[in-house]
């Protein structure tokens, strides 16, 4: 879809004016229902897709994005609008640049059309956390769409736009992706510069695209991949054609399918699509290898350490002194610096981050650190263990080229319907692992359960080699049928 | 594969008081009412309840992983500083500025809150 408009108005088959005018009367019509934009640049936009249009005329070469319409999940800094994280800390915070991955897709020629909502500070599962309402699941406006960036899955689901970007900590692109029918990846971390990203935890953050189709996957990915000076953790690795393989079939490619995420606590539908997906890829030409992650269940709890733990340490930075919110104090009653301190954040930050502050706070604090956090960390090397025992080569071992499993254990759920934490952190489950040992993974829609009316979509996740997302898309794209 | 919990399971299980949530509170910097404090203890005692199923775990001698990046983040190439934002820019962003400088609350003083 993405790609298909590119060509478009490269060939002028459409201009990018009329391109943007048709994604922003899709928003404006379906907005007020699904609240998946909080700020959409019509102005902006508009005016974007003229230039692009007039550089056509021009004979200027253009990029391979052109005038194809992106949406941007609120917590990455845009020069113009608002960066928000979907907080009353930032609600009035106006960046002073853009990041690295928006700024390279407005390059590649993208018409960034808005900012999309998140659960604030992308601490959520279901886009109700959120200080200006959260967004709908186009399939069922009484669902969630899904979190953190539930916001730009609905956007693309509901065909506002081909493509939008998310960032993922623990699952949040590729869940939201599962709920509302998109497709979903994560990079490997450090493909992806987060320079611009409001930073949750540190060690696991990334950022990537949700799309229509594996095809625009690859195209945002690779407009938005490789080395950035302004991101330490940015990888000085090579970007290739991540859409190179996408024809080239998966005969000889060797998928784990780990059985134990087969689980009866699953809504049978997402067993149903894991088994339909191998036997997809099976009847394509690969070959099913039954494996384990014999650590893999211990995952979400250690996720649940050392993302609250990193989250703690940044969101230290929204104090009320250099910018986001402060609080009036009284300097008379002798209020000072640190009730400054205490008032900005206890006023500015939602129920759900406070309760990760103090979590990720405990878990670091003396006393607690070797019984939470130095265990948690551990638990992360052996979950990273198990991934390359499975892709090694020449060991011995599956030597396989992805991991197939579940993204959710079950389709969105209704809005409201999970008020205890540790069931909502329980969603997560198959997706935080990907996020723990660094690997890339994706989230694809193969099919939908009904339920109470309406037809929800059930994603299957692949997660790949470290830096093999050109691999992982192959595969992907075998299960697009 | 799913390890849900019932209640019950963490009945036993001490988790932090409200006291302690308060404490923390105050490290984190963050002002909790007492009601808050409490329901953030009965949260974090069914969270940590959860998380200590990591104890099953043997990780005697197993090296702790910070980061999927090994041996650790890229320095910087050099000595030359990088483009930085204009002051003006960036005594705009802030909520209360006096001329080139932030403007914030009194730092060194008589008051407890100082």
């Amino acid at each position: 879809m993405g790609a298909r408009i590119a060509e478009d108005v490269a060939t002028g088959v459409r201009s990018a004016t009329e391109v943007v005018r048709g994604a922003l009367e899709a928003i404006h019509r379906q907005n007020a229902d699904l609240g998946a934009f909080l700020q959409v640049f019509d102005e902006h936009a508009t005016r974007r897709g003229a230039e692009i249009d007039a550089m056509r005329a021009g004979g200027q070469s253009l990029g391979p994005l052109a005038g194809v319409p992106v949406a941007v999940k609120d917590n990455m800094a845009l020069d113009h609008g608002r960066t928000t994280c979907s907080s009353r800390f930032l609600e009035h915070y106006e960046s002073p640049y853009t990041a690295t991955a928006v700024q390279r897709l407005i390059d590649a020629g993208a018409v960034i059309v808005g900012k999309t909502s998140l659960d604030e500070f992308a601490m959520g599962s279901s886009c109700e956390r959120c200080a200006f309402g959260g967004a709908r699941n186009p399939h069922d406006l009484d669902r969630v769409p899904g979190g953190s960036s539930g916001g730009s899955a609905a956007a693309v689901a509901a065909e506002m736009v081909p493509i939008a970007l998310g960032s993922d900590t623990g699952g949040s692109i590729r869940q939201p992706a599962a709920f509302c029918g998109a497709v979903g990846l994560k990079p490997t971390y450090g493909r992806v510069s987060r320079y611009g990203l409001v930073a949750f935890a540190s060690s696991l953050d990334q950022i990537g695209p949700i799309t229509h189709s594996v095809r625009d996957a690859a195209l945002t990915l690779n407009a938005i991949a490789g080395l950035d000076p302004q991101d330490s953790t940015s990888a000085d690795v090579a970007v290739e054609d991540f859409g190179a393989q996408l024809g080239d079939g998966v005969d000889g490619v060797r998928i784990a399918l780990i059985g134990s995420c087969l689980s009866d606590d699953n809504h049978p539908a997402v067993n149903e699509a894991v088994c339909a997906g191998a036997a997809t890829l099976e009847s394509a030409g690969a070959t099913i290898v039954e494996a384990e992650l014999p650590h893999l269940s211990y995952a979400i709890d250690a996720y649940y350490v050392v993302a609250p733990a990193e989250a703690s340490s940044n969101l230290a930075r929204f104090d009320g002194v250099r910018y986001g919110r402060r609080a009036d104090i009284s300097p008379t009653a002798g209020e000072g610096l640190v009730d400054l301190y205490e008032r900005s954040r206890s006023e500015g930050f939602g129920d759900e981050v406070q309760r990760r502050i103090i979590l990720g706070t405990y878990v670091l604090s003396a006393g607690y650190y070797d019984a939470y956090y130095a265990r948690a960390l551990k638990t992360r090397r052996l979950i990273k263990q198990d991934f390359d025992r499975l892709f090694e080569r020449g060991t011995g071992g599956p030597e396989v080229d992805a991991v197939l499993l579940p993204t959710t254990p079950g389709p969105a759920f209704r809005r409201g319907a999970i008020a205890d934490p540790v069931e909502m952190y329980l969603q997560d489950i198959y997706t935080v692992a990907a996020n723990m040992a660094g690997l890339p993974a994706i989230s694809m829609p193969t099919s939908s359960v009904d339920i109470e009316g309406s037809a929800l979509p059930i994603g299957v996740q692949l997660i790949g080699d470290v830096f093999e997302e050109a691999k992982l898309l192959r595969v992907a794209a075998a299960l697009e049928g | 594969m799913i390890a849900r919990m019932a209640s019950s399971e963490i009945a036993g299980v001490p988790g932090p008081s409200a006291e302690d949530v308060q404490r923390v509170a105050s490290l984190a910097r963050l002002d909790l009412s007492e009601r808050a404090a409490t329901a953030l203890a009965h949260d974090l005692a069914a969270i940590l309840g959860h998380v200590n199923r990591l104890t099953e775990l043997d990780v005697a001698g197993v090296e702790p992983m910070t980061s999927p990046i090994e041996p650790g983040n890229r320095w910087a190439d050099g000595e030359t500083p990088g483009p930085t934002l204009p002051a003006e820019t960036v005594s705009a962003l802030a909520p209360a500025a006096e001329g080139p400088f932030i403007a914030v609350a009194k730092v060194l003083g008589d008051g407890p809150g100082a």
